[in-house]
């Protein structure tokens, strides 16, 4: 682009040339259709997507003022003088003023919704993640449960269901790469860096066929580039009483690149070791994104991630011994290349690696717990513009290798190390704009799944065939019917110890499925309506079906053979089905000094298993979300976010027992209390109700910028029944409630430079 | 379009008040009888589920009037005889005398009801090593060795240990199964942290229904319609004692 204006220079010599970029002062993006006039004149000019601008005049001006305006942002006016030398270089960092309608960002909702064939996904963008009450700091996996369809199991978690499927069948896509379990501390946190993501949309529904790996939704996370043309390092440094981090990037004009690196820690192990006390668990995560242009057509993104839980109990007496030892975590490298043309045309070849390792260890040799996950991810994907249609095809290839070990003390032991699976998927997509009013799009993807295990004497080798088909009728510049259908596999579901064990934590192992045990098959029906009730108010209402033909789920333990690694493996899983029905409705105003989202999604499942019809443990019937952000002047913005939902179904417990343990084989046995549990989930938990705010103040230091957001979560501090139990030492025994996430202020630092 | 939204939030209120009610409450008799061989009294425990929400004396629990008959494979009978000092407990006499590797039909007559198991006793089951009385040491811990037995379900053994005498320790060492004879990894410094102390170890074979009843524990939490809760089952087991040295 810097040759190109050189070059420039050269052929108009007799002119002088002003150029520069020009990008947003508080995040260093840069900022695109900026619009450049010469004050007093109509000359003038509008950057580029990169945030570049060029502007040729006569060279008998010498002098003379510009003005730099954008919707959303304050004017900027820069002298303009040149003297001997004929080109000029003017950078210029444009601050927010929200007094001003952000037209731009209707501007590109609108664009997408007239050029897709189905409803517009819920997205949040890295201000939303920035502005909104923080769970001890800012969470994207916290704030995606405002958004319409997506429930939860509780506060103590940030898995979340989609449209009733269970939180391991949403598929989550960091540059393209699945991640799997991208939680930390135990689920309590996820595993995203607020300040590494640029943008998060969630697909619920009309979901390209290319994604036919997870049979609810698919959330498409993408990390966050710099000022591409922006000289020296930018970043953010934050601080919370959680982590610290340090997010930096920019630009390498030697190798036409830009980059951003991101690193987070728990830093209380270390705070409280400095008193003498330990604090035996931390985690650290990682981001990596740079992007090269190659030439003008061809461009080069590489990301990476990685992340780490340790959680490591040793015996007070004897530190040598652990008692319990727990990692698990996250690695992700992606590499993307894209060409793009003037017609429009895009080439995307990618490859990527990522790994899920788990690690628990308890009481030194007692239980062992050691497994491993390899995704090796190759494809590519041509998309071809053509009058009225947009046509897509691509090969994609995952090839992954397990290896779960499992020992207890004793020599009890099972594993499945030389388990591999690899699913290599063809499919063509079509997009075809029927007239003005209507859009079509279809797709159909054939997928070979192949699964080998020696040790268990399992081959298998299947195709299967996934269609979708979505429709847009516009009714006019403002609003239309969606209608979207399709199929959706999934290859690999939760497993492993910790649910053997009935404890619900979202760190769960995964199986790779084989022998008996068919990929899970589910079927979406999604009938919507969608516009804006206003130029700045959107709103979408869309009600669905999903019919689950083929559910699978671990078994209680005493139904599993465990005889030998392979009777295991093949008594480990059972067969169900469901389906989920509901309705989610969002009124969404992204532009003003008040913004914000309300949402409200009815939800109904029902899964069977054996001969059990039950409601999930994410069934929710109705969920109110209500979002609220507030620009108060320049130097203030304060969030608030409210929820009202249907209490989650649980087991009750319909009687109680003496249960005579016996200690001893030989008679000794003492009897306790325990209850009896009736059909699964079959009465729900008081409403729950939840009310965080924040607010934040922004400091200035010339370009650069403090903000100190202080958070409550909870703060009517509402008891959100988690679950209960009985307390045995009245009699008769008193059923107590186990609450939820109580009242939680928080405070974060973020430094932007 | 716009009034549609506003009624939203009393939708809302309308159905979330809607909340399912509790369950009611599930009668059912609750069953512990286990046949082990070598004992010289068999013992059943009957007794009931009871309300949550009563108030009760847990010393005054079980269900008395019972009738338990076993039948072996002979057809003979024995008839359990009900306890006059705890409420609930039934015992065997001496002419009846559990035998390894045999079926026997165990019937209980409650209150007008049946209840019928057939049970398979397992067969002999020999610690082989250590021996009794060898003094072990964790540094180097012996295999533990026992023969295969006959009729124990899925080839899977629970192996407990505990400090000899006291009952209460059993609670800290948490029994284990194994499909093996042997046992590789033993003695794990957490679990034997009392040195120079004689440690009981026993080897249990199971039949089906004490084998999916003990493998997790958990199986009689659940109310399952129509049937009797706990245990009728059978075990066959050897034990051994050592000592346990640094």
């Amino acid at each position: 682009m810097m040759l190109c204006s050189f070059c420039l220079i050269i052929l108009v010599s007799q002119y002088n040339v002003l150029a520069g970029n020009v990008y947003d002062a508080s995040t260093k993006e840069p900022l695109p259709m900026v619009n450049i006039v010469i004050v007093g004149t109509e000359f003038g000019t509008v950057t580029d997507r990169h945030g570049y601008y060029s502007l040729i005049v006569g060279d008998t001006l010498k002098q003379f003022q510009v003005r730099y305006s954008m919707m959303g942002y304050g004017y900027v006016i820069k002298e303009i003088k040149f003297s001997e030398q004929d080109y000029l270089s003017i950078d210029v960092a444009m601050k927010m003023e929200p007094l001003k309608v952000q037209g731009i960002l209707v501007s590109a909702k609108k664009k997408k919704f007239k050029s897709t064939a189905f409803m517009t996904p819920p997205s949040l963008s890295d201000k939303d993640l920035m502005m909104l009450p923080s769970f001890v700091e800012g969470d994207l996996m916290r704030t995606i449960e405002t958004l319409p369809g997506v429930t939860k199991s509780s506060d103590f978690s940030t898995s979340v269901s989609v449209r009733g499927g269970s939180p391991d069948q949403n598929r989550v896509l960091i540059d393209d790469v699945p991640l799997l379990n991208p939680f930390h501390l135990f689920g309590l946190v996820s595993a995203f860096n607020s300040n590494a993501i640029k943008s998060a949309e969630l697909y619920s529904s009309g979901i390209p066929v290319r994604h036919d790996a997870s049979l609810s939704s698919v959330l498409d996370i993408k990390t966050k580039g710099v000022g591409r043309d922006i000289e020296g390092l930018s970043g953010v440094a934050s601080l919370s009483i959680l982590s610290g981090g340090l997010t930096m990037g920019g630009k390498i004009s030697s190798l036409n690149s830009n980059f951003l690196l991101s690193v987070r820690r728990t830093y209380a192990d270390k705070l409280l070791a400095l008193f003498g006390y330990d604090l035996p668990y931390y985690f650290y995560d990682g981001y990596l994104h740079w992007e090269t242009d190659i030439n003008d057509n061809w461009s080069l993104v590489l990301s990476g991630y990685t992340g780490e839980d340790f959680l490591d109990i040793r015996d007070e007496d004897d530190e040598s011994i652990r008692l319990i030892a727990f990692d698990w975590g996250n690695k992700v490298l992606a590499l993307n290349l894209f060409h793009s043309n003037t017609d429009g045309d895009l080439f995307h070849i990618f490859g990527g690696y990522s790994n899920h390792d788990f690690f628990l260890r308890a009481m030194d040799t007692v239980f062992l717990t050691d497994g491993d996950i390899h995704v090796g991810t190759v494809g590519a994907e041509y998309t071809k513009n053509f009058k009225r249609n947009e046509i897509t095809v691509g090969v994609e290839e995952y090839y992954r290798p397990f290896e779960y070990n499992v020992n207890f003390q004793m020599g009890f032991k099972y594993s499945y190390e030389d388990i591999w699976s690899n699913r290599i998927s063809m499919y063509i997509e079509d997009k075809f704009d029927l007239s003005d009013y209507l859009i079509l799009s279809g797709g159909i993807a054939f997928t070979h799944y192949y699964s080998e295990s020696e040790e268990f004497e399992q081959e298998n080798s299947d195709f299967f065939r996934a269609y979708r088909l979505s429709a847009k009728y516009f009714f006019d510049d403002l609003r239309a019917i969606t209608f979207s259908f399709g199929n959706f596999h999934q290859y690999i579901v939760p497993g492993g110890t910790l649910i053997n064990m009935g404890i619900d934590l979202p760190i769960y192992y995964w199986i790779p499925l084989g022998g008996e045990y068919d990929p899970e098959e589910a079927h979406h029906f999604n009938l919507g309506l969608e516009g804006w009730l206003k130029e700045d108010l959107y709103f979408s209402l869309e009600g669905y079906y999903r019919k689950y033909n083929r559910l699978l789920s671990m078994k209680d333990m005493e139904e599993i053979q465990i005889t030998t690694e392979k009777t295991y493996y093949e008594t480990m899983l059972e067969e169900g089905s469901g389906k989920a029905y509901g309705f989610d409705f969002l009124l969404k105003k992204e532009i003003g000094n008040l913004r914000g989202w309300l949402s409200y999604s009815f939800l109904r499942t029902d899964v069977v298993f054996g001969d059990e019809a039950y409601p999930t443990d994410w069934d929710r019937n109705h969920n109110l979300h209500a979002t609220l952000l507030a620009l108060l002047g320049k130097k203030y913005e304060a969030g608030v976010q409210f929820a009202f939902c249907t209490g989650n179904p649980y087991t009750t417990d319909l009687a109680r027992c003496r249960y005579r343990k016996e200690l001893m084989p030989y008679g000794e046995d003492e009897a306790t209390w325990i209850e009896l549990q009736g059909d699964k989930n079959q009465v729900r938990y008081p409403s729950y109700v939840r009310l965080d705010a924040s607010l934040s103040r922004s400091f200035y230091f010339g370009n650069n910028e403090l903000d100190v957001k202080l958070s409550v979560y909870n703060v009517l501090d509402s008891k959100n029944v988690f679950m209960y139990y009985y307390d045995y030492d009245e009699e008769p025994p008193i059923k107590e409630p186990f609450y939820m996430l109580p009242r939680i202020p928080s405070i974060e630092f973020i430094y932007k430079f | 379009m716009k009034k549609f939204i506003f009624l939203f939030p009393f939708f809302i209120l309308f159905f979330v008040s809607c909340s399912t009610s509790e369950a009611p409450f599930e009668h059912r008799y609750v069953i512990n009888l286990v046949l082990k061989p070598d004992m010289k009294f068999q013992r059943a425990f009957v007794d009931s589920t009871y309300r949550l929400d009563s108030s009760l004396d847990s010393d005054l629990t079980g269900v008395s009037g019972a009738e338990i008959f076993i039948v072996d494979e002979h057809s003979d009978t024995f008839r359990y005889s009900e306890s006059d000092t705890l409420m609930g407990l039934y015992y065997s006499n001496d002419s009846f005398c559990v035998e390894r590797g045999m079926e026997y039909l165990v019937n209980v007559f409650i209150e007008g009801e049946i209840i019928s198991r057939e049970v398979q006793v397992p067969g002999l089951l020999t610690i082989f090593s250590p021996g009794l009385l060898d003094t072990v040491y964790l540094s180097a811990p012996p295999l533990l060795i026992w023969n295969t037995c006959e009729h124990c379900f899925d080839n899977t053994y629970l192996i407990a240990s505990y400090i000899t005498g006291e009952a209460d320790s059993a609670d800290k060492y948490a029994p284990m199964l194994t499909t093996d004879t042997t046992l590789g990894i033993f003695f794990n410094r957490l679990l034997y942290k009392e040195k120079d102390t004689m440690y009981t170890i026993s080897v249990e074979a199971m039949d089906s229904n004490a084998y999916h009843f003990g493998k997790m524990w958990y199986e009689y939490d659940e109310l399952k319609e129509g049937e009797v809760i706990g245990l009728i089952g059978a075990i066959a087991f050897d034990t051994v004692a050592v000592w346990v040295r640094e």
